[in-house]
């Protein structure tokens, strides 16, 4: 049942199969509980988060349209889910005239090669979390969730444009933490 | 727009976060008691409303039956006398039936949906 496509568990759970859910729960756990924490930034509030989407999704799918992906439609549940949670009517508010230019930091490969992996994901973490809420997101939504900047935009309200500069800046911004941090750590082992 | 594939590999690799063990299990016991809540409920109130309805007949038919027992030596003060008697009484035994049948159809209807499988 796992390698069926989510528009056929859709209707294998439709028609009944309740247990047809678990394919899709394993599908997107991991991606919608990251989402939920990149907004929220507490593992436990965000695993409760996640659940409850899973669950609103569940008894939402006879009004789900299948206009979209259902990722992007579950992670529409996911943001309302995560906002509600933290009191918050709007998922963007900062000002983002400005472009913010530069390149990428050129010695990070260098850095990132010192590190074993469970370091790097401590790091990346912190990194994420230094990060402003629209620009962490947008990087999520983008990089992890795998969406495309039309379906940020339908899931956000935001322009393209708005999105594209909040991805280049976040990027950058990402680089220069995640660099500050590494550097950081080398000193203080040296 | 394009992705920067470093970025892309660097955060898959050590920013996916990963859920408990018991995530998918817990969303699917979350979601069976649901299930369950959703059907039992309307069940509770078909049952709420069954007492309501026995408790306002059995009110009815007191008060009618004191009505019928009050009214004869008395009289109204409402032109009922202008009726012939055989109507106020095929009035009370129809409020009495209808009322009857009115119970039986709730008490139907509750026993069909409390199987729920």
């Amino acid at each position: 049942m796992n390698s069926l496509t989510d528009k056929l568990v859709i209707d294998l759970i439709l028609a009944g199969n309740s247990n047809a859910y678990t394919v899709l729960v394993n599908r997107y756990k991991d991606k919608v509980f990251t989402l939920a924490h990149t907004i929220l930034l507490n593992r436990e509030e965000a695993e409760e988060v996640a659940q409850d989407a899973f669950v609103k999704a569940f008894f939402a799918l006879n009004n789900f349209k299948r206009e979209a992906a259902f990722g992007t439609w579950l992670y529409r549940i996911v943001i309302n889910t995560a906002l509600n949670k933290k009191k918050l009517k709007k998922l963007f508010t900062a000002d983002i005239a400005s472009v913010t230019t530069g390149d990428e930091p050129t010695d990070l490969n260098h850095l990132l090669q010192r590190y074993e992996n469970k370091d790097l994901k401590k790091f990346i973490g912190l990194a994420i979390e230094k990060l402003k809420a629209d620009e962490r997101i947008c990087i999520a939504l983008f990089y992890l969730n795998e969406l495309q900047v039309n379906e940020i935009v339908e899931l956000t309200g935001m322009t393209a444009a708005n999105i594209k500069v909040l991805l280049y800046r976040g990027r950058k911004h990402l680089y220069e933490a995640l660099q500050a941090l590494l550097k950081k750590e080398m000193n203080d082992l040296i | 727009m394009q992705k920067d594939k470093e970025l892309a590999e660097l955060l898959a690799q050590h920013a996916m976060q990963e859920t408990d063990k018991n995530f998918t299990a817990d969303v699917m016991q979350k979601i069976a008691v649901m299930q369950t809540e959703k059907q039992r409920i309307p069940a509770l109130k078909q049952a709420v409303l069954i007492k309501i309805l026995a408790a306002l007949f059995v009110f009815i038919c007191i008060v009618l039956l004191v009505g019928s027992i009050a009214i004869q030596p008395f009289g109204t003060g409402i032109h009922i006398d202008a009726l012939p008697p055989s109507y106020t009484s095929q009035l009370i035994r129809f409020f009495i039936i209808f009322w009857v049948i009115m119970l039986a159809n709730q008490s139907l209807k509750k026993n069909n949906k409390l199987v729920y499988k």
